[in-house]
């Protein structure tokens, strides 16, 4: 057998991955020797850990793209710019968590170890460019949020949630895996730079292999982004699982694997026709802006409305997605072909240039819907009592009533992340939408830009409901708001309000260095 | 003399310093009004004056130095459209404010000699104002809403004259409309007052867009030239067609110095019949929207619809109407804004656009009987006006009128002489009008005061010189700037149409005499005879030393400024001689084209005898009428005849009535069905509303598909899927 040398400095690519790592057996080990009853450290513990793992991502941000373990991995901006995500938002759910757990008495360090798991799952998954890897890693993340998804194990709905989670999760993993394996067959290496060098010619001998195995992957991604067909899961997991863990689910869960959908997708367009991703994000797309915001036009229900405000947004992310494909030239013959005329580059914009536009928005409309929707989560856990869950009123439109009078802080912050949520300036939200809808246009994709624009519109009356309902409802007689106040929870929505309202404002520095972070190692 | 020469062509500032810092005459008020309007409520009102009256007197300060400075040999401003440099003014240049494709506009300020003596005269008035200002409003509770508005008001006039684009003039001038309508409808919570604000504000509306639709033509006029012009247009010493290409780049076509050029290479035809024929005004544009107008042509237009514009502004016919009813305001604000310095926006216009002007004796023509029909009608409504405010706005119409006649028979110089002189006394007589009903109850009909003059001695001998100054009584300054105005229109006859010379000179003597007949009969009824006994105050009382210092200090200046209407310097008026710098592009154009003829001459003596007397005649018609004739005031018994001439004037010539069933209720009746059908039916109903609730039953439809299944989730991806390959296996399998 032969033995893979494998120089020490393939490693470091992997070392906020190892922190979280470690820092989640730090915790376990905690639970087990610490006897003291009061669990308070384990949140600071896990935030430091978490730091440290941002950290060591962002100082790794400015090295060249490179593959590392023999081209099973990349490490390239690309990937640390997701892990940088992935370690806010789960920075902020973490802080979120301590004050909620601990007014359900439910503080234990398992907890915090699972999300630390989970959040090393999703910053490998970044840099991997290997399908069978890519598989583990999400198998990795998803093992973690499956079981974060029944962690409060009270009345059946947990339960019901991370059930369904875990039974349709498995189906779209069966379904990838599935999807691998044809393209195996087809192109016998399941390395992505291997493959992309023999598609052609396997296109050539089995053009309905590559295409069906190129369908199914993107099926089993398109769950984990919550893509509309694959979308039915996510109010239901959503609501049912504890608020900072949906808040990392919609927030990390999303970047990750909208970062590896992204890098595999790239890696197979550059040997097949570029028209069929392209009209395959562009279907998704549309559909996810239309069917998302139109489910959540009817919800009272804060956490759902949340929820299907989520799978929009991940719409509008694959309209990003979708620009990446339109090449300088029209495909020749006729290939896939949606709604109207072919999209093109607009006329002096190279290819590089749109595709790093369009990375560039991505990456930027990732962090601000972390930032936004982490926080917007954190108010809802903070305002949701235990005893309303079994009757599903713990999140309903009319807690929120008066909360202006009551709390003006959290009303504030909770109006700046609707509006950022809506996409208006001077929001975090807006400029997302902006660059991703300037990068539609400019590569032709007009008809989604215009859809992109129009679901945004009514997702406002959605958003604004909340407003209202804060600002101009008077409050009940009869509410009570949880005194347990949490120096996690304010903290969270304090950094986020700020980091919405500023970012919104000075984009210009985050988005000279996302500019940086848009190149990808995508194979010789 | 020399000395003296010597020292007012020195300035003590260099002046490439000075204009560095001609932003903060514009920039200290707009301060001092975003201090009232912000902290004004917590400052007091001894503090928000002080702030008020600092911002504005420092303005004044470096006004006198920027007027100092442009006396200077040493200042002179580059012009970026030829290369040239023009002397006399001060010229700062901030870069881009804006460009849309090859359109550019650049903020900058300019200062000439005829932005200077408006500068003085802003600051100067505006700071009496402030501070009287400060006692005549010391008991309303909007005190600091109040100087906000005033200082932001001159900080915009400021801008409307140092503007050096049109663009940033019509900033100025949007913003001083905007300020007037603040302060008419100051007292809003009365319903009339704010009425009046509105009434302002649209009917200057109506003249702010035929303002922009000039501009617009402008900017495609100097396109057209830009790509017509030859070699032989820019024969002029400095001119090149790429040096004013490089210009336009450089700061767009709506800068003062682009339209001064333009219109010097338009006249410039120095070889008839040379090897390139250069453009004239006869000839017709080569692309462009305006394509086969002559030039000519389109800037008659263009002159056409900016009178409109400063009929608006300037309360000239058809679109006086508003200024009358913008007595609504505090008296100050009727002194500051309607009399001296934002109704003389349209007089500014046209002096400052003057190379423009004289393309055309038909829009000359136009603006010159516009201004005297005004002037006539004016005079006549003010006979009958028994409110002391009404008549003096009637009068200041009246007044712009005439200044109009001047600018439109090409007498520039006289024009902004008598702006000036009329800004002083006219000031006076409002802050005047002020006092008198400041100490007696807020009393304005002149029927029922009386006898005042013997309680409020100051404002009375101030009023009476005010008075005797507008009545145009020698040696008052109004007497030379009024004929300065009469003499001008005299010398000089509009090519092509001999007729309007006379006329306006004709109208223009009859003004005079009925302003000196409704000026005395002001007076007369105001300060003389016996209190009546209807009036709401027993007694008056004078009003305090800051309310009378700035009477004192107008009722001066509208006598020392007749030193501008003597031949001093050069054999020339004082005026006449400063301003001769920014009409030289005027003279240009009128010596190219011949569109007008002056006769030079001094005035006679028997000119001077003749206005003097036609002054008398209507103030001894006054006094004789008003003193002798109708000696008591309750019940006053006339012939039928004069009673109806007298209704008939004093309801204003019924033109609000016209105009309200002309235009007003058939718009407004287009509105209501506007509003019902399009607004409230289609827009409302079914686009907004329809489509919300389509949208929101579609959303309630989708709900139904979400059952809760984990079975029927993984069904739709399985479809979902199944859908998918199978579309591949079709497309790829099939031959």
């Amino acid at each position: 057998m032969r033995v893979p040398s494998i120089p020490a400095a393939d490693f470091l690519p992997l070392v906020p991955a190892i922190i979280l790592l470690v820092g989640a057996c730090v915790l376990l080990m905690t639970e087990v020797f610490l006897r003291s009853p009061s669990r308070g450290y384990q949140a600071p513990l896990s935030l430091f850990f978490t730091g440290l793992a941002g950290a060591v991502s962002l100082s790794s941000a400015f090295e060249p793209a490179r593959p590392v373990f023999q081209g099973f991995a990349a490490q390239d901006p690309f990937s640390s710019a997701v892990t940088l995500v992935v370690c806010v938002a789960l920075g902020l759910a973490v802080l979120t968590s301590s004050g909620f757990l601990r007014s359900r008495n439910a503080e234990r360090g398992e907890f915090y170890a699972l999300m630390l798991f989970a959040a090393s799952g999703m910053s490998l998954l970044a840099m991997s460019t290997e399908l069978i890897t890519l598989f583990i890693n999400i198998e990795v993340l998803s093992v973690g949020t499956y079981a974060l998804t029944s962690y409060l194990r009270r009345g059946t709905r947990p339960a019901e949630a991370g059930f369904k989670y875990f039974i349709l999760g498995a189906f779209s993993s069966a379904i990838l895996l599935y999807g691998a394996a044809l393209l195996y067959g087809a192109t016998g290496s399941t390395k992505l730079s291997e493959m992309a060098v023999v598609l052609p010619a396997a296109l050539a001998a089995q053009p309905a292999l590559v295409y069906a195995g190129a369908l199914l992957v993107a099926g089993g991604f398109a769950f984990k982004v919550a893509a509309v067909p694959f979308h039915m899961w996510t109010p239901d997991v959503y609501e049912g699982a504890p608020t900072p863990v949906t808040a990392l689910m919609s927030a990390g869960v999303k970047a990750a694997a909208f970062a590896a959908m992204i890098r595999v997708f790239l890696v197979l367009g550059k040997g097949m026709d570029p028209s069929v991703p392209l009209a395959l994000f562009s279907g998704l797309a549309y559909l996810t802006m239309i069917v998302g915001n139109l489910l959540a036009l009817p919800q009272r229900n804060v956490k759902r409305m949340l929820a299907y405000s989520s799978i929009g947004h991940a719409g509008y992310l694959l309209v990003g997605v979708a620009a990446l494909f339109v090449t300088a030239e029209a495909p020749a013959g006729d290939g896939f072909r949606f709604f109207g005329a072919t999209p093109l580059l607009a006329p002096g914009l190279s290819e590089v240039a749109a595709r790093a536009d369009a990375l560039k928005g991505l990456l930027f409309y990732l962090l601000a819907y972390t930032v936004t929707t982490v926080g917007s989560f954190g108010v809802l856990a903070a305002l949701e009592r235990s005893e309303d869950e079994p009757k599903g009123t713990a999140w309903d439109l009319d807690r929120f009533a008066g909360l202006a009078q009551r709390r003006p802080g959290w009303a504030f912050a909770m109006a700046v992340f609707m509006l950022s949520l809506g996409g208006v300036p001077p929001t975090v939200g807006f400029m997302g939408k902006l660059l991703i809808f300037r990068s539609a246009v400019d590569t032709g994709l007009v008809g989604l830009a215009v859809v992109g624009v129009l679901t945004s519109a009514a997702a406002i009356y959605y958003y604004l409901r909340v407003v209202v309902a804060m600002y101009m409802r008077p409050a009940p007689e009869d509410e009570r708001i949880p005194v347990t106040l949490s120096w996690g929870t304010e903290l969270a929505l304090a950094l986020s309000a700020l980091a919405v309202v500023v970012l919104g404002i000075l984009p210009g520095t985050v988005t000279d260095w996302l500019q940086q972070a848009s190149t990808l190692w995508l194979g010789q | 003399m020399n000395t003296l020469q010597e020292f007012f062509q020195t300035s003590p500032v260099p002046p490439n310093t000075l204009a560095q810092g001609l932003w903060w005459i514009i920039g200290l008020p707009l301060l001092g009004a975003f201090v009232c309007g912000v902290f004004g409520k917590k400052l007091g009102r001894a503090n928000v004056s002080l702030v008020a009256s600092a911002a504005v007197g420092g303005s004044l300060l470096i006004s006198l130095l920027a007027f100092w400075a442009v006396n200077d040999v040493r200042t002179a401003a580059t012009s970026a459209y030829a290369a040239l440099r023009t002397p006399y003014t001060l010229a700062v240049d901030s870069g881009t404010w804006f460009a849309v494709g090859d359109f550019r506009v650049n903020f900058g300020l300019q200062v000439d000699h005829l932005t200077a003596i408006l500068l003085l005269v802003i600051t100067g008035v505006g700071f009496l104002i402030h501070v009287y200002s400060a006692e005549y409003m010391s008991h309303d509770d909007g005190y600091w809403r109040y100087f906000a508005y005033l200082n932001l008001f001159v900080a915009m006039m400021l801008t409307l004259v140092m503007a050096d684009s049109l663009v940033l003039l019509f900033v100025g001038w949007e913003g001083v409309g905007l300020c007037s309508y603040l302060l008419i409808g100051f007292w809003y919570s009365d319903a009339a007052k704010a009425w009046a604000g509105r009434k302002a504000f649209i009917t200057n509306r109506i003249g702010d867009f035929a303002f922009l639709i000039a501009a617009f033509l402008l900017v495609t006029l100097v396109a057209a030239f830009e790509s017509q012009a030859t070699r032989a247009n820019f024969g002029f010493p400095g001119g090149s067609p790429t040096t004013f290409s490089r210009g336009l780049d450089a700061q767009g076509p709506l800068h003062f110095e682009a339209l001064k050029t333009f219109s010097r290479a338009l006249v410039t035809n120095p070889t008839p019949g040379g090897a390139v024929a250069a453009v004239t005004p006869d000839t017709p544009i080569a692309t462009g929207p305006l394509k086969d107008f002559t030039y000519g042509g389109v800037l008659t237009a263009v002159l056409l619809l900016f009178l409109l514009g400063a009929s608006g502004k300037s309360a000239q016919l058809p679109l006086y109407v508003w200024l009358p009813d913008a007595m609504a305001g505090p008296t100050p604000v009727s002194a500051l804004i309607h009399a001296a310095t934002m109704v003389t926006a349209g007089v500014y216009l046209f002096c400052r656009l003057n190379f423009l002007l004289v393309f055309s004796p038909v829009a000359m023509g136009t603006v010159a009987v516009v201004g005297a029909l005004t002037a006539l009608i004016a005079a006549l409504i003010a006979f009958a006006q028994d409110d002391i405010k009404k008549v003096l706005a009637y009068s200041t119409v009246s007044q712009l009128g005439l200044m109009f006649m001047a600018v439109g028979m090409g007498v520039f110089w006289a024009a902004i002489f008598h702006l000036v002189t009329h800004a002083f006394f006219k000031a006076c007589l409002f802050l005047g009008a002020g006092s008198v009903m400041h100490g007696n109850a807020d009393e304005t009909d002149i029927k029922r005061l009386g006898g005042v003059g013997r309680e409020m001695k100051w404002t009375a001998a101030t009023f009476g010189v005010a008075t005797l100054a507008i009545t145009g009584v020698l040696p008052l300054s109004g007497f030379f700037s009024k004929d300065a105005i009469l003499h001008g229109i005299h010398q000089t006859e509009l090519f092509g149409l001999p007729w309007v010379g006379p006329l306006v000179l004709r109208l223009g003597q009859l003004v005079a005499v009925c302003t000196a007949f409704y000026m005395t009969r002001l007076f007369v009824l105001t300060f003389w005879g016996e209190r009546s006994p209807e009036a709401r105050a027993a007694r008056a009382h004078e009003s305090g030393a800051t309310m009378v210092g700035p009477l004192v200090v107008l009722a001066v200046l509208s006598v020392v400024a007749l030193v501008y209407g003597l031949n001093l310097i050069n054999g020339q008026p004082v005026m006449e001689n400063f301003l001769g710098p920014v009409f030289e592009p005027a003279r240009r154009v009128v010596s190219a084209l011949g569109t007008v003829r002056v006769e030079h001459g001094p005035i006679g003596v028997g000119g001077y005898a003749q206005a003097w007397a036609l002054a008398l005649l209507g103030a001894g018609a006054a006094c004789f009428l008003y003193l002798r004739f109708y000696p008591t005031r309750a019940g006053q018994q006339a012939p039928a005849a004069v009673a109806a001439v007298r209704r008939f004037t004093q309801n204003k010539f019924y033109v609000d009535e016209l105009y309200e069933l002309l235009f007003i209720k058939p718009l407004k009746a287009l509105s209501f069905v506007l509003y019902k059908v399009v607004d409230a039916l289609l827009i409302d109903t079914v686009a907004v509303r329809g489509t919300a609730w389509v949208t929101t039953r579609v959303g309630a439809a989708l709900r139904y598909v979400q059952t809760g299944n984990a079975q029927a989730y993984a069904a739709v991806m399985a479809l979902a899927l199944v859908g998918g390959v199978a579309y591949v296996i079709v497309r790829f399998l099939t031959p």
